[in-house]
């Protein structure tokens, strides 16, 4: 749907008054592209509701006039999860960015969707709390529990997935629902809350959570361990997960990365596969103490040295540098987009899977770098080219392909964190069987007209 | 049941798989609740080819099918409400894989939660929901009941730890959902959908467990306090010190009058007792989480604080928590374990409510609970052949779940609804919420085959 017609402009503005709704150009190309190279259809307006009652119209609305809708956060995401595909209406939920209430006793928070990520941990942060899920980006909450967002500290704190308790959801022709409780377990019923969790916005709008915060760390340990080549270095990541240490962080890193993060960064980094590892705990004697039994693992495994480090600012500079990676990856090579596998493996597979991965980059002369949340099992391969060059293009494709194909016959997935979004969708079958056909009927029962975030998962 | 229909079963699962006696179908009318039905057959399977025949089978002749692991259901999950057939899967009760390296085992649903403990430990490990009857339960109940224990407030229930999962639906469709991966975001979550589900949306043949390194060491405290109040504020004061401890648990005054009455403990009967225990690699960990809960004690007023020095020492603070139920068992001849959660701020507030409450109908209702995760077991004891305190106790029941809602808590934690409270699922949930769970009931089994009669989710 490319257009609105006079008539549904006017009922739109009318539901929410003339000023949060657009059909500008500047406005619609705002909400027409991720982060990725995926490509959507122009969307006919852009609607900014308020409040749940207003979304209800609005879905409402969209289901009687079979108007496609798109949920629209941050757009941080990184597989056209938010990319209107059908046109039509996007709702855009950054005017509900409040955070409603924190209540330090239970650990928990009231959210609306739009409040971003940093936002909800500086307020929460006054409390000596923390909302964990950290995907990099500063993303909208209802963004992160529509992807079941996670990052380089779910390795011990887990993904949104584990935070949310409880949600109400506007479902397609306006109906409101609630899910969960607040209390901190629960086994009254089919939890639907978490059938909405990681739903990419395909079966409502999430218009309210409440989340579990957790206790901010007293102490951190960032240590850089390094190795000869790829292979020992993603080693020692099942060595150190297997031993029971608790990172709450560890992350692979190539020469290839770490040189454009020196380059851009002045970062001094030896260019050399590295591990970034994180350690929170209670106390720094407790902290060296692990250290010290990481360092000597880490020595078996053919680490070259183990650095670590107590203060503060090494380690927040450090791990700048990594979120930003994709980002400098994108500028070190101008003009070009970028496909990211996001494939994830159990860990015992992740030393095969690293070197498979950096062998077909190779091969194919591809620009790619290889690494991820090693101590989850989560691999990303960032390639960059160019979509119109097919050739280039074409040898993307087919890594991913066969990275994918590896994962999931190592009894992995597909994503790992970044979500199914238009550019997964060719793997599903093959990863889920019957389950797909399964999902494919829940979608049905609550979206029959197929409305929500079309062209998604499906 | 006719006869023709119980020769194809036989077919199916062999002479040895199949059973019609009496003593047997007597067995399988019962489970730990107060509730009891006698199906018509049970059947042994051992294989996931088996299960589907019978589910295929089953849903052709339109017969109820009640998955069944060790009967310990405290919430009558496992009565065969409508007849039919009782499906015990404790014959598939091997330990398919143990994999340390990815932190994950394999196991089918009949294993009792003891032994995948067992050989866990020998390599340092644990499955951690650890619920109260852990040494007769199977895996498969657990996941069905989504159930729980004394360590959830540091390590969650079983959906925490379910990676993936074969599933049988009625009809005979075998489905695999989730992934051997410790994360995953690809298309819904079934996984999650299916642990709780009670059996009501397929049955589980296989299960894919996460595992976690056990730590080793543990320091624990008990500490009395006068004034229910001061222990509430105590519970949110530890949960919120930066440290979880591994279990966190309540005993109210209730409880310690009923077993000063029934033991020589001598127990000091005040208003509550907090039995906190944390666990860690080293002793400096365990006991630097310990100091800074007895910091806590104190500060909120604690009458006397005690510490084990050693492990004899901690079981001995133990025995108030521990041989509770033996005592509240013995008060009366009817006894319901009763299961709610709400938000662990309100703690105390939920245990003044339960003591007016008891006061209000003439009831015995002890209480312990989970402090730790909100998760509070009233133990109601009573008369079943005194008509007056029956009535009594359900509308004691009545009002207690009322007032658990109005706290924003829920029905159960970790028993699950089974038949025992069905007749509240509508008020923790919306008229919408109940049509979608009926909804996704119809989509696994249109002909509501599976443990039918459970969960309200007829109508």
């Amino acid at each position: 749907m490319k257009e609105f017609n006079t008539q549904q402009v006017s009922e739109l503005a009318g539901m929410v008054g003339k000023e949060r709704f657009s059909k500008g150009q500047s406005n619609r190309e705002l909400h027409l592209h991720d982060i990725s190279f995926h490509q959507g259809m122009l969307p006919a307006g852009i609607i900014w509701p308020e409040s749940t009652e207003e979304v209800a119209d609005i879905l409402a609305w969209a289901y009687e006039q079979n108007v496609p809708v798109t949920p629209w956060g941050a757009g941080t995401s990184t597989e056209g999860n938010p990319v209107p595909t059908m046109g039509g209406l996007v709702v855009d939920m950054t005017r509900m960015d409040r955070v409603i209430e924190i209540r330090p006793q239970d650990l928990q928070a009231d959210v609306q969707p739009g409040v971003h990520r940093l936002e909800l941990n500086r307020q929460a942060g006054r409390h000596g709390l923390f909302f964990p899920p950290d995907p990099g980006a500063d993303a909208t909450i209802g963004g992160m529990i529509a992807n079941n967002a996670s990052g380089v500290q779910t390795v011990k704190y887990g993904a949104t997935k584990d935070y949310v308790m409880r949600l109400t959801v506007v479902l397609p022709q306006g109906r409101v629902i609630h899910t969960g409780c607040r209390a901190p377990k629960s086994s009254a019923g089919f939890d639907l809350t978490r059938i909405f969790v990681g739903s990419e916005g395909t079966l409502g709008i999430v218009t309210e959570a409440t989340l579990k915060l957790t206790g901010i760390p007293s102490h951190y340990l960032a240590a850089i361990i390094r190795f000869p080549d790829l292979e020992k270095a993603s080693e020692a990541v099942a060595v150190l997960i297997g031993a029971g240490l608790g990172p709450a962080a560890l992350e692979l890193l190539p020469p290839g990365l770490i040189r454009l993060m020196n380059n851009e960064k002045g970062l001094g980094l030896p260019e050399v596969p590295s591990l970034f590892c994180e350690f929170h705990g209670i106390s720094e004697g407790a902290l060296k103490e692990t250290a010290q039994l990481a360092g000597k693992l880490c020595e078996d495994c053919g680490a070259v040295s183990f650095d670590y480090a107590t203060e503060e600012a090494a380690r927040k500079d450090l791990w700048r540098a990594r979120h930003e990676a994709w980002e400098t990856i994108h500028r070190a090579h101008p003009g070009k987009e970028t496909l990211i596998v996001d494939a994830a493996v159990p860990i015992s597979r992740y030393p095969e899977m690293v070197v498979f991965a950096q062998k077909e980059v190779d091969q194919a002369q591809s620009i790619g770098y290889v690494f991820g949340h090693a101590g989850d099992g989560n691999l990303h391969v960032v390639m960059a080219g160019d979509p119109k060059n097919k050739e280039e293009w074409g040898r993307i494709e087919a890594i991913n392909q066969a990275v994918v194909e590896k994962a999931i016959h190592f009894g992995g997935t597909c994503t790992g964190e970044h979500g199914v979004g238009i550019g997964k969708r060719k793997f599903m079958a093959m990863e889920h069987g019957e389950s797909y056909e399964l999902m494919k009927q829940i979608k049905n029962l609550i979206d029959p007209k197929g409305l929500m975030n079309p062209g998604k998962i499906f | 049941m006719d006869r023709a229909v119980k020769e194809r079963l036989k077919d199916i699962v062999g002479q040895n798989g199949f059973t019609d006696s009496l003593i047997d179908l007597i067995s399988y009318s019962k489970d730990a609740s107060e509730f009891k039905r006698r199906p018509d057959a049970a059947v042994w399977p051992e294989t996931t080819e088996q299960v589907a025949k019978i589910l295929e089978f089953a849903d052709r002749e339109r017969i109820p099918v009640v998955p069944r692991g060790a009967g310990t259901s405290l919430a009558g999950l496992t009565i065969p409400e409508r007849g039919g057939l009782v499906m015990d899967l404790g014959r598939m009760n091997r330990i398919l894989e143990v994999n340390i390296v990815d932190r994950l085992a394999v196991v089918q649903p009949g294993v009792v939660y003891a032994s995948l403990d067992k050989v866990l430990s020998k390599e340092g490990f644990f499955f951690p929901p650890d619920p109260a009857s852990g040494s007769v339960c199977t895996l498969g109940g657990n996941v069905a009941t989504n159930a729980g224990g004394i360590k959830g407030a540091k390590y969650g229930t079983t959906k925490d730890y379910v990676l993936a999962l074969e599933v049988v639906l009625a009809g005979g469709r075998i489905l695999r959902t989730g992934s051997r991966c410790m994360k995953s975001v690809s298309g819904y979550d079934l996984t999650k959908l299916l642990v709780g589900s009670e059996g009501t949306l397929g049955v589980i043949t296989e299960i894919t467990l996460k595992i976690s390194p056990k730590p080793p060491l543990t320091s624990t405290a008990m500490a009395l306090f006068e004034d229910l109040e001061d222990a509430g504020r105590a519970v949110s004061d530890i949960m919120h010190s930066g440290i979880i401890p591994s279990a966190l648990e309540i005993v109210d005054q209730q409880t310690l009058k009923a077993i000063n009455q029934n033991t020589d403990l001598n127990l000091p009967e005040v208003e509550a007792i907090l039995v906190a225990e944390t666990d860690g690699y080293t002793r400096e960990e365990t006991e630097f989480q310990l100091e800074k809960i007895l910091r806590i004690f104190e500060r909120n007023k604690a009458t006397s604080v005690k510490r084990a020095a050693d492990k004899s020492e901690a079981d001995a603070l133990w025995t108030a928590r521990k041989s509770a139920y033996g005592v509240m068992a013995r008060i009366n001849n009817n006894l319901f374990v009763e299961d709610l959660a709400v938000p662990m701020s309100n703690v105390s507030k939920m245990l003044r409510i339960i003591a007016d409450l008891a006061k209000k109908y003439d009831l015995k209702i002890p209480t312990v609970g989970h402090a730790g995760d909100g998760n509070l077991h009233p133990v109601v004891s009573f008369d079943g052949t005194n008509a007056d305190e029956v009535k009594r106790v359900e509308e004691a029941s009545a009002e207690l779940f009322q007032k658990v809602l109005e706290l924003g808590g829920t029905l159960t934690g970790e028993h699950g609804i089974g038949l025992a409270k069905a007749r509240f699922m509508n008020q923790e949930h919306s008229d919408l919420s109940m049509t979608m769970m009926r909804a996704i009931k119809k989509v696994f089994d249109p002909n509501n085959i599976l443990n039918p009669g459970k969960m309200a989710l007829e109508n």
